[in-house]
This record gives C-alpha cells, structure tokens and sequence, in this order.
C-alpha cells in the first residue's frame, strides 16, 4: 500500500510519448480507449507505474485516477513495483512444463542466485514466472522484456544471459 | 406490459423490466446479493439463478429482462443447490465474525445464509488473518468480509458520479478501495458505500458498536443542513441520534446524501448543547427555570414597548427553524410585539434571487425543481460551486450531464462540476454581471431570442438591446476573461435548450447587486423562452435549508406569509383578516438596518433565533459595535454563541430532531420532519418558545403542536393565492427603459494597490452553517480551515504547501494554513466562513444592497504574505 | 499440407506487401469490391461455411450478417488475436509471418459488414507480432488498401493495432471489447450481443485471427472450393497446434476433420521418446482431456464433441505415461485461478478452491472426501458463472478424475504420485 499524497512534479512523458498518444488520440472515438497504450507509454518511461505514474497518466486522459490504479492492476504486464532491468519471464503453463520448465526455472534461479519473485542485487534481472505466451511447439520457453527464447536449454539460457549483461 | 410466468403464476409486468423486479412486483422473492436497484446490472454474485424455459442454462435474474410468454421457475431442487453452492462461494473465506461485526443483524448475507445457505463450512484450507483497516476518519474497511459485488464501486462511479473507489487486482485477489488501495478515502464522504454495502466490509466509525440495528428506533424526516431539503431517517436509541439512513427511492436525494448529512447528525446529542434558560446577573449568565426567563422577557419588551414604541424590538431568525417556528415568530413579533422589525439569514443573499423571481414570475411557485435539473437538456449553472454547497443539486447536475446534456459552468473558480461541463468559463471575480449581460447581449445580437417570444414581447427585447449596445464583447472580455467566441457559444446552447435550466449561486446572490444580477438572469430566461414552461426555468441555490421558507412565512420586513407584499394594505388586510388582528402598517426594518438602528439609539432590542451576528459579523463593522449597545438581547440557540455570551437572556432551543413541523427546500417543496428523540435537555422547539412568550406578552398564540400551525399555514396561504394576480411577466417586461437601464448598471470593484488580493470566504462541502462544527463527523475530516491560494501566487509568495500565510488589510490581519490549488485562479484566494477561529471574517467589509438591503460580508481585499513562526 | 493460410510463412521477407502482391496478394480483395456488393460477400462466406477458429465455431456469416442488419452507425470489426488459450499459437505465424493475409482478410470483412474500422486486439506479449502488423498496416496504407476510397470505391476503412496488456479473459469478445475501451477486461452482461451493442455501444462484429485469414481464399477460389474440404458442418482448412511430448511439435494445416491419431503419429511424428501416450487435451486448455482411446477420432467440432471434448482451437497438448495427471489438472487449474477475473464468485472462488485442494493432493494430503468435494465445487460452477472462462475451468478437474481416478486415489489413499519417472516428482 502506497501513501496517496502524490508528488506530482518529476512525471511528465518525454515529447515523443506525447506524441505518440495525440497520434493515437486520432484513431478512437474516446479517449478512455487510450488508458491500456498511455500505461505501457509511463511503464516505458517511469520505469515502473507507481503512484505518481498512475496519477499522472490520469491527469493526461482525464480519466479518474482510480479507475487507473483499477485497471493497472488487473493487467499483468503493468508493473506497479520496479523490476531489474531485464525482466525474465518464464511460461510455466502446461506445454513447457511437460518440456521441462520446472528444470528450466530451478537453473535459472541457481544461476541469477534468485527465487522467483525476485530481483538480483545488482537490479539486472527479475525472475518472475508467467502463463502462456504461445510457444508452445517451442516449449520450454522464456520472455526477457520483449524478446522472446524458445527451445530453451541449460547452454542456451546461459549464452542468453551472457549476452544481456 | 408484457405477461410472463413466474412458478405458475400469471404476472404482468413492463417489457424490459428486470426480472427480479418483477418477481418482486409479483410477491415472489429471488435472493440477490451484488443487485441493488439503484445500479446498473451486475450479475457477479449469481445468487439470483432461476430457470427460465428455452435457455440451456440457469439465468441470473437481476440480469435478464422479462419479455412475453417468458417461463420462469425459481423455485426448485437445482435451483436451491445452485443458491447453496453461490453462498458457499461468497463464505469461502468470509470471516465468520458476525458477533462482533457492526453489521450483524442487518447484513444481507447473514441473512441470506440462515436463509438459503448450508450450515457448516467445506471450505477446509487456512484462512488468512484478517485486519481492519482503521485509519480513514469516517470509514472503516475489512476486506476479508467483501463479497466483491462492487456495489460501492457502482454507487460511487454511477450514482454519486465521484469514481473514488474502484476494484483492483483480479481474480481472488480483487480489492476494493481508493486510488492506490490506500487505507484513507479521502473523497467526498458521501457514505454512499457504506450505506450500500451488503455486508460489514465497509462501516461506519461513527455508528461502531453503538447498537445493533433492531435496537434503534427509526424516525423519516429531513436533513437540516442545505436547501436541498434531503430525506433520510435518524436511527436512535435512549435520545441519542445513532445514525443516519436512507432508502434509495426515497425524497428528492433518492437515497443519495452528502457528507453533512450523512455523517453530520452528532451536533444534536453535543454535549455543549444549551440545556436549560439562562439569565445574566451581574456579568454571568446563570441558569434559571423557564417561568422566570419569559417573565423577564415579557417584563422588558412590554417595558419597551411602553417607553420606546413597538418599533423599537427587532427579531432576526435562522433559516434552520421549522416553517412553524418561522410562521410563529413573525406572528408573534407582528402581533404580540407590533413591529415589522423581522428579518432572517435569507437577508445574507437569498433574498435577492426571491426578491428577483418574485417581480418577475410572481408569487406562484416558480422555480426549477430538481427534478427539472436532472432532466434538463442544457444547464447554465453560474457561481455555484453546486457540488460543494448544494451537493445533492449538485448530483442531479451531474446525473444530467451524465444522460447528456449540456452543461455550461461559470465560476471564478475552476469547480468539481466543471469535470462534466462542455464549456467551462473561468470568469473574475466580480465580474458575474458582464458575464450575464454579455450572455444577454450575444442572445439578442446574435437572434438566438425565441421568435415566438419577441413578438409579444417585442418592445421589452428592443429595450434590452439598446441598453446592452454600449457594451463591447472586447470589455466583456476584458473584465470577464471570457472571449466573444465562448460568450456566444454558452448563450447560444442556452438558447437552444428545449428544457433550459438556470441555477445560480452564492456568487451572484450573495455579491454587490445580486438583486440585479438575479434579475438579469431572468431577462435571460424570457428572451429565450425558457421559464413559466414546464421544465424549464430557474434556481437560486440556498445553503441554509430553510431561507425559503424563512421568506415565504414572512420573516422579512417587506414579506407577509405567502410572499404578500407587507407594504401593500391590500395584502396586509388579507392576513389580518385570518389572524383577526390588524398588522402593523410601519415599514419594518431589514437586518442592516436594524443593526443602524441600534447604532441610533432606535432599537433596543434585539431577539434573535439561531443567529450568531457577534460570532459572525466582522469585528470591526458597526454592526458589531451595535451588538454590544443594545438594551436588552434575547438569544435563542442550540448553543453558546458569542452572541449568547452577550445576551441578557439565553433560551435553549430544541433541534430537527427534537421536533415536528416542516422545512421547504429550494423548490419550494415543504416536507414534514419529525421529533427522533424527545427535547434535549430543558430545550423546547422554537415554537412553544414563541407561544409561551406571547401568552406572556397579553397575546396568547395557543396550538396543541406544529400540525396546528401548519394548518393555519395552509389556510393564510390559501388566503393569499386566492388574492388572483395577472401574469407577471406581462408586467414585468412594461418595466420603463430607464428602470432597465439601472438593472444593468455595472459596478467595478478595484483591488486597492496596497491589498492586490481578493479573498473570499465561501462555504465548503464538508460544512455548513453553524452545526456542522459540532458535529463528529465533518469535523473529523476537516477540523480547520485552509486558505486556498493559486499556485503561481504561492510561488511568488514564497509560500509552500503546509505554510502559514498571513493575510492583512486595514482591519487586522490573521494567520491561515494553506493549501495551494490550480483551481483557484490568480489573485484570489479563498477560506471556508464556517470556522470561527482564525477569525477570517474580521478582514471583510459589510456591503449593502441598495435594492434589498441584502448585507454582505464575504470579500475583502488583502495583502498576503508568508508567515514565519516564531521559534 | 500447409497449402492455404501457412503456404507463405516459410518465404523470404513473407511480411513484405511486395512478396504478398506477387503471389496474387489484394487480388480477392480487388475482386471482392469490384464484383460484389457487402451482402454478396457476406453470402459468398455463408456459403463457405465458415465457422469461427476461435473456439465457439459460430457460423462466420451468420455474425456478419447480424451486425450488418443492425442500422446503427458506425460499425466496427475487431479482430482477436489475443491468443491465449494454454497450448494455442496457431495465430501466430499468420501475424508475424504473412500479416498481409490477414488484413486482406480483414479489409474483405470489414467491406462485408460495413465496418468504419477495425482494430486488432492483439496479446500484450505479442510485441514482435504487432510490430510486423504495424509495418504491413503501413505498406497497405501507403498501396491505397486502407484508408479513403480503397481501390477508388466508395469505401472508406481503418486498421489499428490494439496491444491488450496480459489477462488471458480478455480473449472473450465482451472482455476484450471492455479491455479496448479502457477498462478492466471483464466479460459483459449478453444479451445485448456485440452485434448489436459492442465496441463503444456500436454493432460489432468479433473474429479470431485465423478466421479472418480464411477469407480472401475464399473469395478467390469461391464457396465450393472452401466447402468440398473436409466435413459438411464444418469445413476448410484448419491450423492445429500440437505441443507436448510429441517428437515435431508445431503448427500443422489440414483439412478440418482430420484425425487425432494423424495429427499425433503422422505428422507430429509420434511419442516422444518412444514412450506411451497417456492422455491428450484436444482444443486448449479448456478442453476436456481424452484418453489414448479416443484417438481415432476427428478433429472437428462434431466429432470431437462426440466423445465428450471439443475442438476449441485445435491446440493439442499430448502427454505420455510419465506424466502425473493430478499434476496436469492442477497446473491448469493454477492457470483458470491467475486469470479468472474476478467479477462472479463461483469463478473467482471456485478456481482459487480448487487449487488448494489440488495443492494439497498432490502433496498427499487429500481426504477421500476431496474428489467428491471437488466434483461438486465443478458442479456448482457448471453453467453457473458469469462467462464461459469458468466452464473452461472445470474441464480439465471433471474429466481427470473420469478418466484419471486412480491416480486420485493413489495420491490420496497412498500418498504417493503414481508415476514413478523422475520428473514427475514435481507433479508439474
Ligand atoms: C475465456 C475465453 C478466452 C478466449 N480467448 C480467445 C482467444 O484468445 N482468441 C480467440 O480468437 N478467441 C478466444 N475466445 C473466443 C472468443 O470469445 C470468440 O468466440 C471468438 O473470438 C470469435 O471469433 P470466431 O467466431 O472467429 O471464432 C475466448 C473465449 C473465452 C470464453
Ligand atoms: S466493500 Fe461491500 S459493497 Fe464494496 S464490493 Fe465489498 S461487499 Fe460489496
Ligand atoms: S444478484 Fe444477480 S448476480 Fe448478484
């Protein structure tokens, strides 16, 4: 729980993540319909969406701020706490599981030195696990920030992660 | 209307209707848990499964709409194992904690549950600890007992149009709460959520652990604070008001109320409440039966009268009294006394939008209802900040907005219900009547006039366009801040309107030529022929709840009952027929002029009911020097003012909740209020009071209660209607150019180079009047008062949130809090008149009216600057 | 196969309008608006047959012809490709592969019902997918596809990409039209349908992704063609994922109806391993699972609804003997739980339920009471819950313990998992 006196200054989006919101303003009939892309523009922006995003992300679409926080929350790709830089997301759902995404989350751990749910000392990687993300043909799987990596295996996480340093 | 089955039976019901509601209409009882008939469907809780025939699976009722030759079973095996197997789902981890939870005995699932539910709980896993959250000031909050139906949320986002709370997270983790799960509200209290919420997830601090719900005794009467005239229930127990409820469908709120009156009611049992009559001897008032205190009384006003002449007592009353009490007091003042020397709080303002209306319409009862409000097609609502002072108006505005109408704000500040406004016009501070003549002007230059109008009123239209001529859109725009362009936009969505509503505000009414500005505003409403039809018309706020009243019963030197006119000797002898006693002829005395009056050595008593003229006059006006001049002051209260500290005799008078009678709200509309609780104390409804007295004074005015009042209410105002009257209107619009010209006379106010600021003291949405102070709740929530100020000003002040500013002009200077608001536009500020204390007031002016003697003391030029503490 | 909506994916720079123009790419789009009117259109694909891919297998021309009767203005087409049904990918490669195919198909549809526009709501984790969209939206665009007057007709029309933001709901078409006007994506009171009371209160028509790829090959080869493919009720071709333990998993096109075992053995190329196949989910998670008995059977809606599953979208997940299925059941159930949105108790606590005592089986601390208990936790959710996500939910408890019951009581009655390969000491 966060206090609610929110410190307005320092949240503003940068000119091309307020362009890129009039650009799309043009393509909804309302504006409420801008509230999912404007909390991905502040998540990208602010690093994560804490208060003052939200708060601002309100003031920017004049929706009210608890419908906001309402719907940051509900989404899972909105992050309401800061994460590492790179944002390791397993797929523990059925299909990579029968391929071994148990045997895959366990080495990440070991190898980031982390449980799931936590981030490194250092702020570089969150482990979190997610549901299915649609590779199934290609299981087992992770998501780190956008990119996805299938098939993946101990050698290939460990060339994977050696390159996100 | 459409004919379905419903177990067997025939029922017919309108088409579309919800099932559930038609069951209902029908006597057959589908339980429901998230359905509430005040909201929109839901269908989360699933409690209310019924059969219907054709469909594969069971419907939720409160969801589906009767249609013809629908079958529908609610009653059945399946259907009693589906409830069954619903409620288990809402008790998974309810916390069984009915004992001790303030909602036991009226929760919709315990009753639910010994109804359709099982007894033992399967559910066999750990349930989690659970916690109270206890840190808002009014609401208290247990999430382990929500049920998730999001009534709170609805009734905030659909009925109250606020949009605080809202669910978050998802799934099993679903939390309902404020912006960011936050443990304090911080909203507008409106209570709705605690009132809708099923079950004891959301309570009120106020109530806990007061009684169980079968304990209190209910009692439906209306809220004392605004003009709304809201309809709620008091629930108490030993004399004691627990709380406040309401049913949805009920009274013009529907349910719905503020903060004040919701969670406003404690003054009543405060324990600083005047219990007995008190007398001064020496310089202390002590306390004294109430024999001895009206034989003071009567011994001085007839010693008075005898030396002075009847002329020479005065009476100012609150517009907080009953009709009754109202009705009385100037019946006892005009008879027993002699003296038209009456006036009341309406004499701050109100009068001057009644004075207005009345010229214009007339006597009948002319104003827009609220009803009017929520279904009218455009609003132009000027200086109102409705939704603070008038915050039930206020919904219906929104409620309006909401259904799509057109909604045009101006305010000199940036207001709560401009979020719903089309156009909302940030005009300056005294410049309202450019605003409204501007609107005017644009109306007749721009032809947006009814046409059908103009020809009857062809001449009154031309006038109008002579005497706006002079005045340029570039000075319109200059004084007001509002460009040609917006100008005629507001004036031509006005004029368009089908149903055109007006409502105005303490910015008009309670400023320099409010009586003008009320009448320019209706030159509005005629040119464009929205008034005297149905639905379209005016309202002139009033934020005490019965200043109507206090007019229409006559509690104004130049009103008699029923609005007659008490310099007319036509009018007077239709009253004096009834009361079967001549009323006095002299011109009575407004409240400036009474005050003048003592000041002169005129008056020499004063007797005044539930005013606090030394607690809120400016210290350094003549009217307070008057107070402490007079002869003999008799005070008439709930409780000890500063005028009761200078009094010679205080009474105590009972409160709403003590007595019966009637209050009329804003439109005019009386309702019956009820005694909850019998008289605190030794206190007595103003009434009996005034009828004790008059026994006294050789003129006994002797009713068996206030139902015997009203009917000779009823009576003197049948007396007046049938006085018969030709149109108004029509005589209005023959009032003389010349008269016209000074009906748009403008006045400039300049800000003094020394004192660059304009403060205004205003009322607030968490207080009102004079009782909210006393009250628990309004006070828990805002304790004191802060002085609003523009960010930008802030800045240059050097001000920062959480500073003291201090505020100086020649009248003294006084150190506030601040709080910093882009809502308040530069160079004005703004601090709320109910807090005695810093004394804000002492800096203004006292203004009167020239028209109608209205006297203002809500503005003042001042410097600011920040306050540095002394260490 | 592969030879009708996956016949591109395997080209060099098959995002690009160019390489689509060159294989005869806009043509059935040129031809749809040159030769028919938007009610020809609409006929043409009745004809077809054409039911939805998105699971329901709602006839596709019957919707559009609901929506296209509903004079209310403007219209809106809105494309589902939130793909999120456990085990489905199969609108994948479409979008991030031969995007142009699929808004061909869209502007053909859009055209049919007189929609102003239409937006792709397209999965939050699909960032590369709507990244290629975007592009090709762009080039169709800049070719005169999209936008005023396409093709010099009195047809006006707009494509906008829409990313949802991860909530598996948002797949339902009332959740994901909530979930595009800015809200919490949670399903819709029905009726009114979408059809006629959609998108921002506007006649909406919802397709899924590979439905919508499917109509530019109708328009071009015409009805028959589209309905001598497989079976009568249900024809055209199919994308099937197939995942699991099966030695090629992939994105298989054949013709609807095909059967399980081809898919499996044929061209899955059998059981991993070489080891036994103990049971397969044949549409997505939330479909019931089938025992290797069922095998034979058509993979149709039908057919597969015959021996007491469905089709769904065709996502086969295959599983052989080493796996637990108190684990499996519990793993899906774990999924329904995370993504129930929370709006109607029998789903938001029936789904949370459930796990628990599915934790506690696989645990070995299941009573002999908790199957029973179980079953009728399932029985008060059937049909009860707000939206189908609840239904879906428990499929995979009902039919494990059918089928599965032993392996129940072997981890209540005896406390251990009754698959003795190393894995499966995690039950999943
Ligand atoms: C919980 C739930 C999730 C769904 N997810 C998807 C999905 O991810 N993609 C999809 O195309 N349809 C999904 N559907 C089906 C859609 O509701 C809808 O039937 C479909 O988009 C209609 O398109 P079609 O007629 O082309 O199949 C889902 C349905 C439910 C109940
Ligand atoms: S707090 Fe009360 S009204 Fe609000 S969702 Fe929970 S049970 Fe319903
Ligand atoms: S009362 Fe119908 S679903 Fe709750």
């Amino acid at each position: 729980m966060e206090d609610t006196n929110i410190e307005k200054k320092g949240y503003a989006f940068s000119k091309e993540g307020m362009n890129i919101l009039k650009e799309m303003m043009k393509d909804y009939p309302s504006s409420d319909a801008l509230l999912l892309p404007a909390l991905y523009i502040a998540q990208e922006e602010f690093g994560h969406l804490d208060s003052g995003a939200l708060q601002y992300v309100a003031d920017v679409l004049k929706v009210p701020r608890s419908k906001v926080f309402g719907v940051a929350t509900y989404y899972t790709m909105y992050k309401t706490k800061p994460t590492g830089k790179h944002l390791v997301q397993v797929c523990t759902n059925l299909s990579c599981s029968l391929l071994g995404a148990d045997h895959i989350l366990k080495y990440l751990e070991n190898k980031l030195g982390i449980k799931v749910g936590e981030t490194t000392h250092d702020k570089k990687f969150t482990l979190i696990t997610v549901e299915c993300l649609g590779s199934c043909g290609t299981a087992p799987m992770m998501q780190v920030n956008d990119t996805y990596y299938e098939n993946l295996t101990e050698e290939g996480i460990d060339r994977i992660l050696e390159g996100l340093k | 209307m459409v004919k379905l089955t419903i177990n067997n039976k025939i029922v017919e019901a309108p088409d579309g209707m919800l099932l559930t509601e038609a069951a209902k209409m029908a006597g057959i009882e589908i339980p429901t848990l998230c359905y509430h008939p005040e909201l929109q469907p839901y269908g989360g809780c699933r409690l209310c499964l019924v059969r219907i025939e054709k469909m594969p699976k069971l419907q939720t009722a409160c969801t589906t709409r009767v249609c013809d030759n629908m079958v529908v079973t609610t009653e059945s095996p399946e259907i009693a194992k589906a409830r069954k197997g619903m409620l288990e789902f809402v008790l998974t981890y309810h916390p069984l904690d009915c004992p001790i939870c303030d909602k036991g005995g009226e929760c919709e699932l315990q009753n639910l549950v010994f109804k359709f539910g099982s007894g033992f709980r399967r559910y066999a896993e750990d349930i989690e600890e659970y916690t109270i959250d206890t840190n808002d000031p009014l609401i208290d909050r247990e999430l382990d007992r929500c049920v998730r139906c999001l009534r709170c949320v609805r009734v905030c986002d659909e009925v109250q149009g606020v949009t605080n709370l809202t669910a978050y997270n998802r799934g099993s983790h679903t939390e309902i709460g404020p912006f960011m799960g936050g443990s304090i509200f911080d909203c507008e209290y409106c209570g709705s959520c605690v009132a809708i919420c099923p079950v004891g997830a959301l309570t009120s601090k106020l109530f806990k652990y007061k009684a169980r719900p079968w304990q209190t005794k209910r009692t439906d009467t209306i809220c004392t604070y605004c003009g709304c005239g809201c309809q709620f229930a008091l629930e108490t127990r030993d004399g004691d008001v627990l709380r406040v409820v309401t049913d949805y469908e009920k009274g013009v709120n529907e349910g719905s109320l503020c903060t004040r009156g919701r969670f406003g009611y404690s003054f009543v049992n405060n324990k600083k409440r005047l219990t007995a009559p008190l007398i001064k001897t020496n310089t202390k008032l002590e306390p004294t039966s109430w024999d001895e205190a009206t034989d003071i009384i009567a011994d001085r006003f007839k010693k008075i009268i005898e030396n002075n002449g009847p002329d020479a007592i005065a009476g100012i009353i609150t517009g907080h009294c009953t009709n009754e009490d109202i009705y009385l007091f100037q019946k006892f003042m005009r008879l027993a006394i002699g003296t038209n020397n009456i006036d009341s709080a309406a004499r701050f303002g109100y009068v001057n939008a009644m004075s207005a209306i009345k010229q214009v319409i007339g006597s009948k009862r002319f104003e827009a209802s609220l009803d009017d409000v929520a279904n009218a097609d455009v609003i132009l609502s000027i200086s109102t900040n409705i939704t603070e002072v008038n915050p039930i108006a206020g919904l219906k505005v929104r409620r309006a907005a909401k259904r799509g109408a057109v909604l045009i704000v101006a305010d000199v500040q940036d207001t709560d219900i401009a979020k719903f406004a089309s156009q909302n016009l940030i005009i300056k501070s005294g410049s309202e009547r450019w605003f409204i003549h501007g609107l005017v002007k644009a109306v007749i230059e721009k032809g947006f006039y009814d046409k059908k109008i103009y020809k009857d009123y062809k001449k009154f239209i031309d006038n109008l366009e002579n005497i706006v001529k002079g005045l340029s859109f570039k000075e319109i725009e200059e004084k007001t801040g509002i460009s040609e362009k917006d100008i005629i936009e507001a004036a031509k969505a006005y004029s368009k309107a089908k149903k055109g509503v007006i409502i105005f505000g303490q910015g008009i009414t309670h400023q320099q030529d409010g009586y003008k500005s009320s009448l320019n505003l209706l030159d509005l409403c005629i040119i464009t022929g929205n008034i005297d039809s149905k639905g379209t018309a005016i309202l002139p706020l009033c934020d005490e709840n019965n200043e109507y009243g206090a007019l229409e019963m006559g509690a104004a030197p130049e009103f008699l009952s029923g609005f007659l006119n008490a310099g007319a000797a036509k009018d007077r002898e239709i009253i004096s027929k009834i009361w079967d006693k001549k009323i006095p002829a002299k011109k009575g005395l407004t409240m400036p002029e009474i005050f003048n009056g003592i000041l002169k050595g005129k008056i020499k008593a004063l007797y005044i009911i539930g005013e606090n003229p030394a607690g809120t006059f400016p210290q350094k006006s003549e009217f307070y020097e008057a107070l402490q001049k007079l002869d003999f002051l008799v005070c008439q209260d709930l409780f000890p003012t500063a005028t009761c500290e200078l009094a010679d005799v205080v009474l105590p008078a009972s409160s709403f909740a003590e007595k019966d009678g009637t209050f009329t709200n804003m439109e005019g509309r009386a309702q019956k209020i009820e005694a909850a609780i019998n008289p605190v104390g030794d206190s007595r409804p103003d009434w009996q009071i005034f009828s004790a007295l008059s026994e006294k004074m050789g003129y006994p005015m002797d009713y068996d209660n206030a139902d015997a009042i009203l009917k000779e209410i009823a009576q003197v105002i049948e007396g007046c209607n049938s006085k018969g009257e030709g149109s108004a209107i029509e005589n209005y619009v023959k009032t003389s150019v010349k008269e016209l010209r000074a009906i748009y006379e403008r006045k400039e106010e300049k800000a003094p180079a020394k004192f660059p600021f304009k403060l205004m003291l205003g009322p607030v949405l968490f207080h009102s009047g004079k009782l909210s102070g006393y009250s628990e709740g309004p006070v828990r929530i805002l304790p004191e008062g802060r002085l609003k100020i523009n960010p930008n000003d802030a800045d240059r002040l050097g001000i920062i949130e959480g500073d003291k500013a201090l505020l100086k002009n020649a009248n003294g200077e006084v150190k506030v809090k601040v709080e910093i608001t882009d809502r308040m536009p530069e160079g004005l500020l703004f601090y709320p008149e109910h807090f005695m204390y810093p004394a804000v007031r002492n800096l203004c002016k006292i203004d009167i009216d020239k028209d109608t003697k209205a006297n203002y003391f809500k503005s003042a030029f001042v410097a600011v600057e920040r306050h540095v503490p002394e260490h | 196969m592969n030879d009708i909506l996956l016949k591109n994916i395997n080209k060099q720079n098959s995002t690009d309008i160019e390489t689509y123009l060159k294989d005869g790419g806009y043509k059935p789009l040129e031809k749809a608006l040159k030769e028919y009117t938007p009610k020809e259109v609409i006929d043409i694909v009745q004809k077809s047959g054409l039911r939805g891919r998105g699971g329901a297998g709602f006839p596709t021309g019957k919707k559009w012809e609901f929506a296209a009767a509903d004079k209310n203005t403007p219209r809106y087409l809105l494309c589902n490709a939130d793909e999120g049904e456990p085990g489905t990918y199969k609108d994948r490669p479409i979008i991030e592969k031969d995007p142009h195919q699929l808004i061909e198909g869209i502007i053909i549809s859009g055209y049919a019902i007189g929609a102003a526009a239409c937006y792709i709501y397209i999965r939050g984790e699909y960032v590369y997918g709507a990244d290629v969209l975007q592009k090709a939206i762009a080039q169709a665009y800049k070719k005169g596809f999209l936008g005023k007057k396409i093709l010099g007709k009195k047809f006006d029309f707009d494509l906008y990409v829409h990313k949802g933001a991860g909530a598996y709901v948002c797949g339902e078409e009332t959740a994901l039209i909530e979930s595009l006007e800015g809200k919490r994506g949670q399903s819709r009171i029905k009726p009114p349908f979408p059809v006629n009371v959609g998108v921002w209160n506007k006649p909406t028509v919802i397709n899924n992704v590979e439905t919508l790829a499917n109509v530019s090959h109708i328009i071009k080869n015409g009805p028959d063609w589209f309905k001598s493919m497989g079976p009568e009720k249900c024809p055209g071709p199919k994308i099937y994922s197939i995942s699991g333990h099966v030695n090629k998993p992939g994105n298989y096109e054949l013709i609807m109806g095909t059967s399980l075992k081809d898919l499996i053995y044929k061209y899955a190329g059998g059981i991993k391993d070489g080891k036994k196949l103990k049971a397969v989910i044949p549409g997505g998670a939330s479909t019931p699972v089938l025992k290797p008995e069922h095998i034979e059977v058509n993979m149709d809606y039908e057919s597969v609804g015959a021996v007491g599953s469905m089709l769904g979208s065709g996502a086969i997940m295959v599983m052989d003997e080493t796996v637990c299925m108190v684990g499996v059941t519990r793993r899906l159930l774990k999924f329904f739980a995370h993504e129930s949105c929370g709006k109607c108790s029998p789903c938001r606590e029936g789904t949370h339920w459930l796990v628990q005592i599915l934790d506690r089986i696989v645990n070995n601390e299941g009573k002999t009471e908790d199957i029973d208990l179980m079953l009728d936790i399932c029985d008060n959710m059937r049909g009860k819950t707000f939206c189908p996500l609840g239904d879906g939910a428990i499929n995979p408890v009902l039919s494990t313990i059918k089928h599965f019951r032993d392996e129940y009581l072997i981890h209540i009655e005896e406390k251990r998992c009754p698959v003795n390969y190393p894995h499966s000491e995690y039950c999943l």
